[in-house]
This record gives C-alpha cells, sequence and structure tokens, in this order.
C-alpha cells in the first residue's frame, strides 16, 4: 500500500509530467473515482505553486514548473492568486509590525503596495472638496459570513441627497469589525478604473488603493472597497476618488464621514 | 459560409436532451442532489486529466466526454457494471486520441504570469478575505505564513491549539484556501462582466 508521502510525490510527478505513462493511467484512475486523492491533487497542486514562489523547487521541478505545469489558464489563474494571497499575508504582517512602532505611517503600506503593482501615480490633490456627504450605513448580511459579523458594509454617496439632513455620516463601527466595506456611489462613471484615496483629518494618506473597476449595483454604478476597520480610528476620513484616463487620474468624487467606535 | 466555433461549440455543450440528461443523472445516483454533485465531480475532474495532458480546451473535451456518454447511458447502464466515473475516464481516453491524431497537438507557450500581475487578484482577495469567518481567516493567514523559519513552528502550534493532527490541519486549511479562491474567482468574473456591461 503506498504511503502518504508517495502518493503526494506520485501526484507532484503527474502534475510536473513526469509521471511515467503506465503509472499516471493509474493514477488518473483513482483520481476520477477516489474523492479523497482528488482532494489531495489540489492540495498538492497548492503547494506546488507556493513552493515555486517560494523558489523552494529543484532546477529540474523548475522547468518543469515552467514548461509543463503552467500550460493551462486555469493554474495561471491559480498562481496569480496565490501570489495575491503570499503578498496579502506579508501585508498583514507588515501592518502589525507597523503598529507596534510608536510613529507608524500606514502611508508606507500604500505606497509599497503601488511600488509593487507599478501603476501611474499622479499627484494626490488633498484640497478639500466641500461636497455633502450622504452615508447609508447597515449590516448588510449577504455581504457577511453567517458567523462572522466582522465586515460592516458602507454605502457613500457623493452630493446632498441625504436621508439623514444632508449632514456627514456618522459610521458606528461595532466592537470586532475587522472590515469596512465600502460602496461608493458614483455621480457619473466616466471612467474606465477608478484609484480610491483614503485620507485622515490630519490629512495622512491611510490607503491608497488603485485600478477598481465600477461594478452595477441596483442604484446604479458602485465602487467597492475593503478597509481594513483598524486602519479608521475614531475621527474624520475624506475618501476621495479619482478616475483614469488619458495616462493621468481626473478628481471624480469625494466622500466625507466620520468614524466612532 | 464560415460558423462561428463558439456557438458550435456552446450548441455541442448543451447537445443533451432533457430525457438524456436525465437518464445520465439516474445512472449516476437515484437520489438527484447527489446524482448533480457527483456530475460536478466527473466534470472537474475530467477537466484537470485533461488540463495536465497539455490539452488546449479541457472544459470543452470534458463536456464532449458527459455529451457522449449521455448520448449512449441507457443503452450502457443496463450492462454496465462498476463506477460509472471508469466509463467517462474511458471515454475521455478515447477523446483525447481523436484529438492528438485530429490535429497537431498545439503546444501553447506556457506563460508564468509576473511577479506583479495580480492586481485584480488582490482586490477582490481583500473582498473576499473580509467574508470569511474570524477563524477561518486567521487559519488562512497562519497557516499560509510562507515565512521558512516561523512555518513549521507555527503549523504545530495551531495545529495543537485546534486540536488536531497536522494533516487534518493541512486539509483544513487547504479547504478554507479553496473556498477563498472560489470566492475571489466569482469576484473576478463579476468585474469582467462589469466591464462589458460599461464598455458597451
Amino acid at each position: 500500500m503506498q504511503t502518504d508521502k508517495t502518493v503526494q510525490e506520485d501526484l507532484r510527478r503527474w502534475l510536473l509530467g513526469v509521471l511515467p505513462q503506465q503509472e499516471s493511467n493509474a493514477l488518473e484512475e483513482r483520481l476520477i473515482t477516489d474523492t479523497a486523492l482528488y482532494e489531495e491533487l489540489l492540495i498538492v497542486e497548492d503547494e506546488l505553486i507556493d513552493e515555486y514562489l517560494a523558489g523552494g523547487l529543484t532546477a529540474d521541478e523548475r522547468e518543469a514548473f515552467d514548461s509543463y505545469f503552467m500550460n493551462s489558464p486555469e493554474r495561471q489563474e491559480q498562481f496569480r492568486i496565490a501570489n495575491a494571497l503570499r503578498f496579502y499575508i506579508d501585508e498583514s504582517k507588515e501592518d502589525v509590525s507597523n503598529r507596534q512602532l510608536a510613529n507608524a505611517t500606514p502611508v508606507k503600506l500604500a505606497d509599497h503596495r503601488r511600488a509593487w503593482f507599478r501603476m501611474p501615480v499622479a499627484a494626490v490633490s488633498l484640497a478639500a472638496a466641500a461636497v455633502l456627504v450622504v452615508a447609508l450605513v447597515w449590516l448588510a448580511p449577504s455581504l457577511r459570513s453567517p458567523s462572522s459579523g466582522n465586515s460592516l458594509s458602507v454605502f457613500l454617496t457623493p452630493g446632498g441627497q441625504t436621508r439623514e439632513g444632508g449632514s456627514v455620516q456618522t459610521i458606528t463601527v461595532p466592537p470586532r469589525t475587522e472590515f469596512l466595506q465600502l460602496h461608493l456611489r458614483l455621480a457619473r462613471n466616466d471612467f474606465q478604473t477608478y484609484r480610491a484615496t483614503l485620507v485622515n483629518s490630519e490629512g495622512n494618506v491611510v490607503q491608497t488603493t488603485e485600478n477598481l473597476r465600477p461594478l452595477s449595483e441596483d442604484r446604479g454604478p458602485t465602487i467597492q472597497l475593503s478597509v481594513r476597520a483598524k486602519q479608521t480610528p475614531p475621527g474624520e476620513y475624506q475618501l476621495k476618488l479619482d478616475g483614469f484616463a488619458g495616462g493621468k487620474f481626473e478628481s471624480a468624487d469625494s466622500y466625507r464621514f466620520v468614524i466612532t467606535r | 459560409m464560415s460558423i462561428d466555433p463558439d456557438l458550435e461549440r456552446q450548441k455541442k455543450k448543451w447537445d443533451l436532451s432533457e430525457q438524456s440528461f436525465e437518464s445520465l443523472l439516474h445512472w449516476l445516483d437515484s437520489d438527484r442532489d447527489r446524482a448533480g454533485k457527483r456530475y460536478e465531480d466527473i466534470r472537474c475532474r475530467l477537466i484537470k486529466i485533461f488540463s495536465s495532458r497539455g490539452c488546449v480546451e479541457p472544459d470543452y473535451l470534458a463536456d464532449e466526454t458527459i455529451n457522449r456518454v449521455a448520448r449512449r447511458v441507457e443503452e450502457i447502464a443496463k450492462t454496465y457494471e462498476g463506477d460509472p466515473a471508469l466509463y467517462f475516464y474511458g471515454v475521455a481516453n478515447k477523446i483525447h486520441l481523436e484529438q492528438l491524431k485530429k490535429q497537431k497537438p498545439l503546444v501553447r507557450l506556457p506563460v508564468v504570469p509576473a511577479a506583479n500581475d495580480f492586481e485584480q487578484e488582490y482586490v477582490c482577495l481583500e473582498r473576499c478575505i473580509g467574508y470569511l469567518p474570524v477563524d477561518t481567516r486567521d487559519l488562512v493567514l497562519q497557516y499560509y505564513d510562507h515565512e521558512q523559519h516561523a512555518k513549521v513552528v507555527k503549523r504545530q502550534l495551531l495545529a495543537e491549539r485546534l486540536g488536531i493532527g497536522l494533516n487534518a490541519l493541512r486539509i483544513r486549511a487547504h479547504r478554507a484556501r479553496l473556498a477563498l479562491r472560489k470566492c475571489i474567482m466569482s469576484c473576478l468574473e463579476n468585474k469582467q462582466a462589469s466591464e462589458m456591461k460599461y464598455s458597451n
């Protein structure tokens, strides 16, 4: 009987296209009928990608990975997602260590990400926009996992049409909330992509998210983005939305809100 | 006049009568829900196999395999003994051979995405990770921390804290990652659909 390690090794060789034909056929027959083995295959596939990204493959394995394993759009997508996860984990750790430093400047994270993605960067104008901001805030059960209770959906609309009488919306963030899911309603949808810059009352950039694309929601086009609740302590914030066109950013909308706990 | 290959493909994909499809499901399992799950499982595995053989259109070949089985399912069901999945596998082998004979194997140049080519995925990941239950998110973030020195110790501690073995932890982490990936894929599809909508 094959040990777990042998099975894993066979799957790995099959994925890299180096398992002999006869063994491949036997393995495929098992894969199509054996649920546990199929799950093992999916795990080994992810582990192989992670190892590649960590530089842990041998030269031969790397060659087979490049020339055989990646020969599928599905795996290329899997690779991108694995890379994004790796980057996200690094960023989370960096975030934690930054918070441990007394005078940490969160802007570094945004800069780091911006540099990584090599997106065009325009100067960020922080001129205060005299826009009445409407925010309709509620916990949206459909957007949260039933048991988590840790995402707060916030709908922000530029302009003066407010249910709350036109004042800047106060967002009360419940304890244990980890993410604010911001839904920014667009007054006009003139751009294919947008950049959102969240600025605190001291003018420091808390987060910059680029290459945001409008999504279609019931009440019109909306930009969605996630902000970690821990990045927004109580205070006043401005979220500036710039549209990208003709190789440069142009001011699109602006949203203001106050966070309380 | 040339025929749009996509239309042809779609037609082939849905080239199953209601009756054939029902018979196919019934052959897979007398319980309709379980049969549906089995159908999906077989399709996913066929895609993986075609994909691993370097086939250009694994989805299409998997659907073609299913269609062929479905067309003859009433006849097959009367005499075939054993796991139906193996019958699909046999048909898949036949289709693969036909493909190899029909055309020169298409060599696609593999493309390893650039190191920074994951911005869309990252945006979706940021969104999707917020939908995971806290415990699941912590599990993903801790288990897949790739720092070489910390990894082994972290996983050991994590397994101890959860009161499970390392292999159970590995499976649990993978399932969480799979759920996250599904959410990301769906987010990416929505983005593409939305992009198309706004560009029209």
